[in-house]
């Protein structure tokens, strides 16, 4: 005899109500208020053919879907989820079993950034009006649904748990490649909702039965919640347009999830009636018996009761929407975004520099980094507002998940907030007041943590008393109910030159963290500070700690050494099943070779004496570049170099761009290969006078507000950048005042817009008159495909430019000089 | 014609998707990649050859092309025994201007379809915007590249549908909104009425697509010759690697 028992879902409402004429484009809200009868209808047939959860016509109901509509979001869901409730009603008085109402909540149908405009804030408010809406008129349950991209389901699922009592559950939408439209991975996706404290999760739409079953199964992998699912009545036939599965096919299909550890099953598009009666009948064949989700009144679940026990054992770790660093072997920390010591990020940091912070998150990713520490403490800058720019600047073009490193709670809440995944927290201690204060973050995200062995009277000296503190941090984070498993205690590395006794107590504070079956993490590189040859130190010692159990190693992934090191680690510890891993690595390998990345060299000097300056410019060579500009630095200044080498060898590859001898590529290529050049310059001014004064004017450039092309921008700026002018570059879609804010701030001599449609003009024409109005004194230009040199003088802008190569000639008579 | 669902007078069009989804940029598509970076002839050196393919292999390993197409029958207005024009279905009403109007003219059935190569390209150059910028540039214009060649498949594909069909019904070109007086606005709408979410199409309140490299744009389909004759293959710069010719059509046919 079965012991399994599922509910059962409804079937697919817009098929039905289209049959009773929704009108394609129509908003299924509307017409559920201006036909009550007709979506009641609906509900009721399907809770005949046996549905015990019903949802409500409310997935569209969201303002901004609504937008322009006659009735509003109040309106659209109160209605929907009265009209549910009524059916709900006469089914519960017809078949003496209760019936659930479900407030179906949608995607609002916009890509949130950095993909799409819509703010992750944004969205969040959106949905809450649908949350207090449906909850005030009486859903049981929230089912949020359909979704492609996990920050917008999340955004969702907080507005749900914040705004309303009920139980929720996240079902979201996978290609057969089991990720979602915007790259969402099962895994991830479960990791991510588990973690917020939905009721369960699943897979709805997009395929039928067959195709969802192993995506279904993936996800009973990765998430003790149980499981929704949804499927649509099969794939569409080519032929027909139709979906290909009739009713018992459908239901036959579903049969085959019997054994996973399911709560509720039913149809999305293109299933009817039929197919849920279908469904109905296959499970009383079956032995699954069909369970109501209300008792008497409010709807309570807690998981018991549909399975002989709770479900434990899914796989665990950390992730961002694509990808997962799961627990179990040695995933490297990623140290670098960290402005301690580092006057460069600072000022990155200080001018909202998000394109900086990128190319080092980039160079560690690349390097192998499983996990990249985010730290953005920083004098003169607030944190928080800083912490949230970064971490929606990097998860925009980084892959691997994110650590939050903040000493403030309020940082941390707000960066896990925005988060699209789930992160580590870096980090509490053994001090109650942080532990006070980080406990309900780390519970209400789901977030894994780091546990540093001090408390507020410091370090202590001996192993037995770093492991004391590891004891009661790990006492107080299970307390408060979360998982042991998400905690990577630190045990303190001190640096071997001043406390040289010290590396001994963190190796055995280490092993036994291990042995107490906690995570291990630990900054590595701190060791060997103030010792010459540096790297051996460092090397050593974390091949010591990884043998004594640190796989949470923080280090600087773009030392070889330390990565070959991981790698090697990794073969003799039996997590490179094969070497495989190790052999990929090196198999391409010349050790003789290897030059650090970044870095000019000798021999690539040697072998380009013979070419100049202008030349390497023009092929866009870089690394000859900067190392002819090097060459020429012995004899020659700064700004000598600049003025009388690379000024005049950009100005000759613009000729020949003006003359079309060469084309755009490669003028890029030339622009970036000065940059490298330039880039080096200004470090060595840098380095001498400590002075900022390299930059020939400062221009603030965007895409304005509503338009996203920015590949035109990013041109202008790229080259720009090699005249020596100072960049501040807003990205794209940017208001008006946040231009203005940034021409005062940074003291802008000029202003570039860029503007790609006819319909992004009037917001190009508000910023230049922003600009006139608040900073006169500020030059503009404007450029892009729309543009014409009248439209440009009509809307008031000082300058058209062309192409990007016309901007040049502007900021040359803005700024005067060359 | 009937092998297409009909439902009142609007319903779905399909194909079989992997006619669709698996098309990818060749090396026929070069020279099309080429003019979207304002190429005209300049020697070529090794290092950008190298460079292109390597954009084209890095779309083609993110690109995801999807399409959906809804098709509405418009109802004839007899006189005597003389069809004097096509009423458009109330659900084409959204689309304004003169211009639409005239290109479906004499056409009985409209197809309103909406493509997209996908979100991770958009991601995909972002990140090369800040590594390498003459690959994010020439991955913008193989993502341009490859949305148009996805159209143009779908629109041969269509078309040589309706040609073998029974009654050898003919199609119009495409006509996306934006196009003459045909309001870029209706975006929002349109890819309501073809649930362009359906395969992860979107539209900014802006009525910007995202994913960037989208299209949506309408057939017209008429049971006789409308418009011009096609165009001379032999003044084509396509062609030596014509889209449609490879699906046995031309296209103005």
């Amino acid at each position: 005899m079965s012991n399994q028992k599922f509910t059962i879902l409804d079937g697919g409402m817009g098929t039905m109500l289209q049959a009773a004429g929704l009108a394609p484009g129509e908003h299924p809200e509307v017409f559920g208020y201006e036909h009550p009868d007709v979506v009641r209808d609906v509900h009721k047939k399907y809770i005949d053919a046996g549905s015990r959860v019903i949802y409500a016509n409310t997935f569209g109901g969201n303002p901004r879907k609504l937008e322009g509509c006659p009735i509003d979001t109040e309106i659209a869901v109160s209605t929907a989820v009265s009209t549910a409730r009524e059916a709900a009603k006469q089914g519960e008085e017809m078949y003496h079993e209760p019936v659930a109402v479900a407030l179906d909540v949608g995607p609002i149908g916009e890509l949130l950034e950095p993909l799409g405009t819509v703010s992750f804030e944004d969205a969040y408010e959106s949905y809450k009006e649908t949350m207090i809406a449906g909850a005030g008129a009486g859903a049981d349950l929230v089912v949020i649904e359909t979704f492609t991209d996990l920050l917008d389901a999340k955004a969702a699922a907080l507005a749900a748990l914040e705004n309303t009592d009920l139980p929720v559950w996240v079902t979201m939408t996978f290609e057969q490649n089991g990720r979602t439209f915007t790259g969402t991975s099962i895994a991830a996706f479960a990791l991510t909702m588990e973690a917020l404290g939905v009721k369960a999760v699943g897979i709805n739409c997009s395929l039928g039965p067959n195709e969802i079953l192993p995506l279904a199964r993936e996800l009973s992998e990765w998430t003790n919640l149980p499981i929704v699912i949804k499927p649509n009545a099969g794939l569409p036939d080519p032929e027909t347009g139709e979906y290909r599965l009739g009713a018992e096919d459908f239901a036959e299909q579903m049969m085959q999830y019997k054994g996973l550890p399911l709560i509720a099953m039913g149809g999305c598009c293109g299933t009817n009636p039929d197919y849920i009666r279908a469904l109905y009948a296959q499970m009383q064949q079956n032995d699954i018996a069909r369970i109501p989700l209300t008792g008497s009144g409010a709807y309570q679940f807690d998981g018991t009761g549909l399975f002989t026990e709770p479900r434990t054992g899914a796989r665990r770790g950390i992730c961002s929407s694509t990808n997962v660093a799961e627990y179990g072997g040695v995933r490297v920390i990623g140290e670098r975004l960290n402005p301690t010591g580092k006057k460069k990020f600072q000022q990155a940091l200080l001018d909202h520099d998000m394109d900086y912070i990128c190319k080092i998150a980039l160079e560690e990713e690349e390097a192998g980094a499983d996990i990249l520490d985010v730290n953005v403490g920083v004098p003169g800058a607030d944190e928080k507002t800083l912490m949230v720019e970064v971490v929606k600047a990097l998860q925009g073009v980084i892959s691997v998940p994110l650590q939050i490193d903040s000493a403030e709670a309020d940082v941390v809440e707000a960066a896990l907030r925005v988060y699209a995944g789930r992160a580590i927290v870096n980090s509490v201690n053994a001090d109650d007041e942080r532990l006070d204060a980080f406990l309900p973050v780390l519970k209400k995200y789901g977030a894994a943590t780091v546990g540093l062995c001090l408390d507020e009277d410091g370090i202590p000296e001996t192993a037995e008393g770093r492991i004391e503190k590891a004891k009661y941090i790990t006492k107080r984070v299970t307390e408060y109910g979360i998982p042991k498993s998400d905690i990577l205690i630190d045990c303190l590395t001190l640096t071997v030159s001043a406390q040289q006794n010290q590396a001994i107590e963190t190796l055995k504070a280490l092993r036994a963290v291990h042995e107490m079956g906690l995570h291990a993490c630990l900054g590595v590189s701190n060791i060997s500070f103030g010792l010459p040859a540096r790297s051996h130190i460092t090397e050593n010692f974390l091949i010591q700690a990884m043998q004594c159990g640190l796989d949470f190693p923080i280090i600087n992934p773009n030392v070889l050494a330390l990565m070959d090191a991981v790698a090697s680690f990794k073969v003799l510890s039996m997590e490179d099943v094969n070497c495989e891993s190790y052999i990929a690595r090196f198999a391409n390998r010349n050790e003789k070779t290897i030059v650090q990345q970044g870095t000019g060299t000798a021999e690539s000097q040697a072998s380009n004496a013979e070419m100049n300056i202008e030349e390497a410019v023009l092929k866009g060579l870089k690394n000859e570049t900067r190392a002819l500009a090097e060459k020429l630095l012995e004899t020659h200044t700064e700004e000598e170099v600049i003025n009388k080498e690379l000024i005049p060898a950009l100005d000759h590859v613009g000729e020949l761009y003006e003359k079309q001898v060469i084309f755009l590529p490669q003028l890029i290529s030339s622009a970036n290969a000065a940059t490298a050049a330039f880039d080096m310059i200004k470090e060595r001014i840098h380095a001498k006078d400590d002075g900022e004064n390299v930059s020939s004017g400062t221009i603030v450039i965007c895409t304005v507000k509503g338009d996203i092309h920015d590949i035109g921008k990013n041109i202008v700026k790229v080259i720009l950048e090699n005249y020596g002018y100072r960049m501040i570059d807003l990205g794209r879609d940017v208001p008006p005042e946040k231009v203005v804010e940034a021409a005062v701030t940074h003291k802008a001599g000029l202003v570039g817009l860029s503007a790609l449609m006819t319909t992004t003009l009037p917001a190009m024409e508000e910023t230049i008159e922003a600009l006139h109005r608040e900073v006169p004194e500020v030059k503009i230009m404007v450029g892009g495909a729309v543009l014409t040199p009248e439209f440009a003088q009509k809307m008031g802008a000082d300058y058209y430019c062309v192409d990007a190569r016309a901007s040049v000639a502007v900021a040359k008579e803005v700024f005067g000089g060359a | 014609m009937n092998n297409y669902h009909q439902n009142e007078d609007a319903g779905k069009f399909s194909w079989e998707e992997k006619e669709i989804d698996s098309i990818r940029l060749t090396m026929d598509d070069r020279s099309e990649i080429l003019r979207y970076v304002g190429y005209s002839g300049q020697p070529l050196t090794d290092e950008f050859e190298s460079q292109l393919q390597i954009c084209m292999e890095k779309v083609n390993a993110v690109a995801q092309p999807r399409l959906i197409a809804t098709l509405f029958q418009c109802e004839p207005v007899v006189v005597g025994d003389v069809i004097v024009e096509y009423k458009w279905p109330e659900s084409l009403n959204f689309l304004t201007g003169e211009d639409i109007h005239t290109h479906l003219k004499e056409c009985r059935e409209v197809l309103l379809f909406g493509a997209t190569i996908g979100a991770s390209i958009d991601r995909a150059i972002r990140v090369e915007e800040m590594r390498e910028p003459v690959h994010a540039l020439l991955m913008d214009a193989c993502g341009s590249t490859l949305i148009e060649s996805v159209c143009d498949h779908f629109e041969a594909i269509l078309r040589r549908r309706y040609r073998d069909g029974e009654e050898h019904w003919h199609l119009t070109t495409r006509f996306s909104p934006g196009y003459g007086d045909l309001p870029l606005e209706i975006q929002n709408h349109y890819a309501d009425v073809i649930e362009a979410r359906r395969i992860g199409l979107t539209v900014t309140p802006e009525h910007i697509m995202i994913p960037r490299k989208s299209v949506t744009a309408i057939i017209g389909i008429a049971d006789h010759e409308i418009g011009e004759k096609h165009r001379s293959c032999d003044s084509c710069n396509m062609n030596a690697h014509c889209r449609f010719r490879k699906h046995g059509v031309l296209c103005g046919e």
